[in-house]
């Protein structure tokens, strides 16, 4: 199942900071340990009891007073130089050219691999075992790019381009989140991480690169022509097609995908059908409108999607 | 030259520098017989020699800002600060003349030095000429003086009262930080020297580059930073001392023995 | 509404002739103490609207997929909710609470300015109704109590709820900053003879450090809200592309919001100093360095605010620097828990409820502590950022804190303010039930947050672990509903048949409890010998009293005037806000942009407006001798010139304006222009009011006023005036030389 854990890190980048984790856990709990039983200790011993005359009256100590301000300070700088060290095993300096360059859109994520030309949404292929540098960018309001188990997280600001670091030792799907609120639905701004063998990932690549086919008849062609009819074509791109705009998710290899609408459901024919009849419905706020198209348009639009491998 | 040549080769042996302080240790032998707190001044002339002949200075001159932020600190804030504590506690300042006994002047003395020799034409010169540079030094250790004077001046009567200085103290290291805020956030334009070597004297441009990552961009940051938080430590950890100062004169907290 | 009158009238807080106008009595009042209960009783109110908001949202999130809430109403009721329990829940009731007593703590007959009081306590209904007013006016502001831009923009935002969220934390900052500089003038100005500043109780002085954070950290906000609203009603673009930056709004905000918790912590261990000493029978452990402790806090809080900005990208140099500074903040609040624990060793602790709320505080404020650390450092930060660890976190400072600290504070001084005990038995029931609420809602909450939560979602996917710790934490908040229901209605009881408190139910130390309860109008028949910090414990224990506290002659005995006094503060606080236009500026102009630019303003023309700014400067000075010396004729003289010269100045400008609209530069031009426009609009904003303020005096003194000694307002008018002069140096400096001479 997948998860969003800090707790189970799958790169060196997320291990460095959870073994840091570990550390100052030690620390804190041992300081909370000394402290609250220090109090606990002073509840216990010190009741008041009917009767009792007012005790010493002691003001203060300045020895302790150095002693307890010296030990913090040295456990500061202990945790200061631990922090030094992490940031820079989890976060090493960005190279000149990304990998991948990823873009927080109000409310999903467009990826595209500047090495390659795949662009895609929601769905970020990295080869195990290699490290590669992300470029995060914003089209519109900030976000904010988490995957727990992968790498630290990173706001997209807007002309502000921020580098990460993101890899897997091993293959696996890996769930992201935006976590900076960004609007109606930043609750559902996921993405997924697939970590694939360095072949699987070629692979990938020479995929998505493909133009989309042009069914030649039937149901997905009427539903090609209602997408080129209707405003579809004014925010998304279907490589091979007229369609390229840039502004909602590139739709080439949408059935390729396993979630729909940034994570709101996945991505089955069923919940396909859904999302078009009335995309408000699943996820009230998202920028698509509702089209109100009738069933048999619904049908043939969503026959078209699932050529789109 | 790799990290580890420059850091032996690099020290600059100014005659000048090393006469300075060996006249400043006689007239201070001379003039101060009774009540010497020579450790202070030992220390305020180590840290003087340790700025103006170590690595640092070579860093400074034309290589990195940073370097030359750091000198700049050292000079107007700890140096000033050391001699004054090294005076005799008897010592009176009431010579001074009344313009510079006010507390106005020696804010303005403090802040003015860091503001002033950062104009970006001031900046660039003193790395270009020496005599302007050696102008920065002095006027650095003699407006430090000013500045410090009102919160150390050996006689308590002559500091500002504790609650006093530390509007003082605060203001001046608001006013500090501003700058170092500003260095920190704008463009590469505050010291353009900085950004290209006039002459790579020692070799070390691909060392600074390459070896230790110092771009132009994290060189002017760091030394934004350096001036807008240690510096403000420096100024807090004066503010401490003011607060100490103002409580310690209670009486010391003793336990008061029950007598029943 | 006669059955309130009857409960006030037998609280005791109300006289026999007062009841026949008690609306207007309370109303009208300038007297500290009602307006300490009136602030408290706003705070209560808007507490229940803050508690509702909270439990929308823990019901909302009890179950993934959950469909409650609509994800617009959703994100309303949390930026609501965040924004209510900060401005106005916890800084209402603090400051009413600091109101009531800390001029009985110092032996003073009434806050320094008493009308100011009722001004500064005034505008907060006002702002709580202009905040709420946006849920008829097209939907509450659905940004997050920190508003990033930009979102919170027109583009992105643009039905008018952010403009009333701005609009409203405008109104409720400057009466902060009102009922601040009251603090600072009262407790330098009105203090007991006797009542040196050593001898301060810690609560006093907290407050008193806790003012000058206020003071400074607010109009940092107001300069950024000032920005965000030329942002949105004329179109410009400080925080958003192109040319603008949504990292200056991280800044300038947090640069405000970090000082800002402190701003309610302190008032939070300033109870806490003052509760646990009383319950342990002993003195506070180390008064001195408890006392400088909360200093170095206050400085400190004030140049730590980019560590909450370690994920927006400001680079490893600048994080490790704000690492360091932060984790120091470490060492003052550690030294504080450690004397407050070590207060108790050695004492008799009695476990009444203000002591169970304040030690149950100290333990939680320990977690929210060590927690507070793990997101000072940066790389545990890039993953516990904007999770429910965060949450957490914050919530055991705001609550855990906080809260519990306010309600230990109202269990401890009600009886003074009505003269009648709360219920024992009903305070340990609600403290009960709000430990145990409380923290079944929150510690669940930092597992949540490792489990990868990030805060603000208005709904969950069923991820592992994460329905059962929501449903845990949303029962844990309905306890704390229950026991804040409880505690309203111990309050009600109590105030109708509590057991009288007497004069010092608690055997405590400090003034306030030398009056009677509640205390009568102005405060004192007579007081007790101060010598000490515990005046009542010499009363009480002439055997073997408390070492005197020396005075450190004219220091502590320093009692500057209160109109200078208030003057200087606010001049502090406008330093703040125009240090932020000023870097703004700067930083908008860094790099020369299309459109208009400096070389089109007139230097030559300016110069000259400026060099009668300057001279007015001078002739206030002169007027101020005049009156020094008695001479009425002069002064009237050197004042109309004063006004002269300021008007020519404000004439000039408004021609520089005028000529700059004419070839059509406005405002929206380009950052240049905005900047330009904001920066001279402010300060001659502060020069229109100077001459109004200049105005008075002169009709005044017309009148007559001005032979009456002493006649402080020209004083403190001439000090606001000069500095309205330095900031002009400034910005002339800024503005029309620098760029010049680049």
């Amino acid at each position: 199942m997948k998860s969003l854990t800090v707790l189970d890190p799958q790169s060196p980048e997320a291990r460095a900071i959870y073994h840091l984790a570990i550390v100052s856990g030690i620390i804190f709990g041992l300081i909370f340990i000394i402290v609250a039983g220090m109090i606990v200790f002073a509840l216990m011993r010190y009741r008041w009891r009917e009767g009792a005359a007012d005790p010493n009256q002691l003001a203060g100590s300045k020895t302790v007073e150095i002693v307890w301000t010296l030990i913090p300070c040295l456990i500061v700088v202990a945790l200061f130089l631990l922090t030094w060290q992490t940031m820079g095993a989890s976060d090493p300096p960005a190279p000149a050219t990304p990998d991948i360059v990823i873009t927080g859109h109000q409310w999903w994520w467009e990826a595209r691999y500047p090495k390659s030309g795949v662009v895609t949404a929601n769905e970020i292929h990295i080869p195990a075992g290699t490290p590669m540098a992300v470029q995060l960018e914003s089209a519109d309001v900030l976000h904010e790019f988490w995957v727990a188990q992968l790498t630290r997280k990173m706001a997209t600001v807007p002309d502000h381009p921020n580098h990460i670091w993101i890899q897997s030792d091993q293959p696996g799907t890996y769930l992201g989140v935006c976590s900076e609120f960004c609007g109606t639905q930043h609750a559902w701004m996921h993405f997924l991480v697939v970590a694939e063998t360095p072949e699987q990932f070629a692979a990938w690549e020479k995929a998505q690169l493909a133009p989309a086919k042009i069914p030649a008849s039937g149901s997905a062609a009427q539903g090609l022509a209602l997408f080129q009819e209707h405003s579809c074509m004014n925010c998304h791109a279907i490589n091979g097609t007229a369609a390229a705009a840039r502004i909602g998710p590139d739709l080439t290899h949408f059935a390729s995908r396993k979630i729909l609408g940034a994570g709101v459901v996945e991505n089955t024919p069923a919940n396909l059908r859904r999302w078009l009849t009335d995309p408000q419905q699943i996820k009230p706020g998202v920028k698509m409108p509702d089209y109100k198209f009738s069933e048999a348009q619904v049908s043939q639009l969503a026959d078209y999607f699932e050529t789109l491998q | 030259m790799s990290t580890e040549q420059f850091l032996f080769s690099a020290w600059t042996w100014n005659p000048v520098v090393l006469i300075a302080a060996g006249i400043g240790l006689a007239v201070y032998l001379f003039a101060f017989r009774a009540e010497r707190r020579i450790g202070w001044f030992l220390l305020a002339l180590a840290v003087f020699l340790l700025t103006l002949v170590s690595p640092i200075n070579s860093l400074a001159d034309g290589y990195l800002f940073s370097a030359h932020m750091l000198q700049h600190i050292v000079l107007l804030l700890i140096v000033p600060g050391l001699l004054l504590l090294s005076l005799p506690r008897s010592l009176s300042l009431s010579w001074r003349p009344r313009i510079l006994a006010r507390p106005l002047t020696g804010w303005i003395a403090g802040v003015g030095a860091m503001w002033f020799w950062h104009w970006p034409t001031l900046c660039n010169a003193a790395v270009t000429w020496r005599s302007v540079y050696a102008l920065q030094t002095i006027s650095l250790l003699v407006l430090g003086t000013l500045f410090w004077g009102q919160i150390i001046a050996p006689r308590d009567e002559e500091r500002l009262s504790p609650p006093g200085a530390v509007l003082y103290l605060f203001s001046a290291c608001v006013a500090c930080s501003s700058l170092g805020i500003i260095l920190t956030f704008s463009p590469v334009t505050v010291c353009s020297i900085y950004t290209m070597p006039v002459s790579d004297r020692l070799g070390m441009w691909e060392t600074i580059r390459t070896g230790w990552r110092f771009t132009a961009e994290k060189d002017q940051q760091i030394g934004g930073l350096l001036m807008w938080v240690p510096m403000c430590f420096i100024y807090l950890g004066a503010i401490f001392a003011q607060i100490a100062r103002w409580f310690g004169e209670a009486p010391a907290a003793r336990p008061v023995t029950q007598q029943t | 509404m006669n059955e309130i009158a009857t409960v006030l009238d037998r609280a005791g807080i109300l006289t026999p002739e007062q009841r026949e106008h008690w609306k207007m009595a309370w109303l009208s009042t300038v007297d500290h103490k009602r307006i300490g209960i009136l602030y408290m009783v706003t705070g209560l109110v808007f507490f229940v609207f803050g508690g509702i908001e909270a439990l929308l949202i823990r019901l909302q999130l009890a179950v993934p997929n959950n469909t409650l809430l609509h994800p617009d109403t959703y994100n309303m009721v949390f930026t609501m909710h965040g924004t209510t329990m900060i401005f106005l829940v916890a800084m209402p009731v603090l400051f009413g609470l600091a109101n009531y007593i800390v001029p009985l703590q110092i032996g003073a007959r009434d806050m320094a300015f008493p009308r100011l009081n009722a001004f500064s306590f005034w505008l907060v209904p006002f702002g709580g109704i202009l905040l709420h007013f946006s849920f008829l006016a097209g939907g509450a502001p659905a940004v997050g109590w920190f508003a990033y831009a930009p979102l919170s923009e027109t583009p992105y935002s643009s039905q008018p709820g952010v403009d009333y969220w701005a609009l409203s934390l405008l109104v409720l900052g400057i009466g902060s900053v009102g009922a601040n500089i009251n603090f600072i003038a009262t407790v330098l100005c009105s203090r007991a003879p006797h009542m040196t500043l050593r001898r301060l109780p810690l609560f006093s002085w907290m407050i008193f450090v806790n003012a000058f954070l206020v003071i400074l950290a607010l109009p940092v906000l107001n300069a950024g809200l000032v920005m965000l609203l030329i942002d949105r009603l004329l179109n410009t673009h400080f925080f958003l592309v192109p040319g603008g930056s949504a990292i200056m709004w991280q800044h300038i905000f947090w640069a405000f919001g970090h000082p800002e918790v402190y701003i309610v912590a302190i008032p939070a261990f300033a109870i806490l100093s003052e509760i646990i000493p009383v319950f342990s029978r002993k003195p506070i452990f180390g008064y001195e360095f408890v006392a400088g402790s909360t200093v170095a806090i206050a400085f400190l809080s004030l140049g730590v605010w980019a560590h909450h900005m370690f994920t927006t990208g400001l680079g490893h140099t600048v994080d490790l620097f704000f690492v360091a500074s932060s984790m120091l903040i470490a060492i003052p609040t550690g030294v504080k828990v450690l004397n407050w624990s070590a207060t108790m060793i050695g004492g008799r602790l009695r476990f009444d409820t203000p002591m169970l709320f304040c030690v149950a505080a100290l333990v939680q404020f320990l977690v929210a502590g060590l927690t507070g650390v793990s997101h000072a450092s940066a790389a545990l930060d890039w993953q516990t950022k904007n999770s429910y660890y965060l949450v957490a976190h914050f919530h055991f400072v705001f609550v855990g804190l906080i809260v519990f600290t306010i309600l230990g504070a109202l269990h401890y001084w009600i009886p003074k303010m009505s003269g009648r005990m709360l219920s024992e038995r009903l305070g340990k029931w609600s403290f009960w039930l709000m430990v145990v609420g409380f923290n079944m809602t929150f510690i669940i909450q930092h597992f949540l947050g490792l489990a990868g939560m990030p805060r603000r979602v208005y709904t969950y996917a069923d991820l592992p672990g994460w329905a059962w710790m929501n449903m845990v934490s949303t029962i844990g908040a309905f306890f704390m509903a229950a026991a804040s229901l409880l505690f309203v209605w111990n309050l009600i009881v109590s105030l109708l048949h509590g057991r009288k408190a007497g004069d010092n139910p608690w055997k405590a130390w400090t003034l306030e409890w030398a009056t009677t309860s509640p205390p009568p109008h102005e405060n004192f028949h007579n007081l007790p010998p101060i010598r000490s910090r515990r005046p009542l414990w010499d009363v009480a224990n002439p055997d073997r009293p408390d070492p005197v506290v020396g005075s450190r002659g004219d220091i502590d005995q320093f009692r500057p005037e209160r109109n200078k006094t208030s003057i200087v503060a606010f001049i502090i606080s406008e330093t703040g806000f125009f240090t932020v236009l000023i870097l703004a500026f700067l930083y908008y102009n860094a790099t020369p942009q299309p459109g208009p630019n400096p070389h089109e303003l007139d230097l030559f023309k300016t110069g000259l407006f400026s060099v009668c700014l300057f001279a007015s400067s001078f002739t206030i000075w002169r007027a101020e001798t005049g009156l020094r010396h008695n001479n009425q004729r002069r002064m009237i003289g050197w004042l109309s010139a004063t006004i002269v010269l300021g008007g020519i100045f404000i004439g000039g400008q408004g021609l520089e304006y005028w000529h700059l609209f004419k070839s059509g530069v406005g405002v929206n031009s380009n950052l240049f222009a905005t900047t330009f426009f904001t920066l001279t609009g402010f300060h001659g904003l502060h020069v229109c009011v100077g001459l109004i303020a200049l105005f008075v005096l002169l009709g005044l003194a017309l009148a007559g006023d001005s032979k009456k000694r002493p006649w402080p307002g020209l004083d403190a008018i001439g000090l606001y005036w000069h500095f309205v002069d330095v900031v002009w140096v400034v910005v002339l400096s800024v503005v029309y030389i620098l760029p010049r001479i680049r």
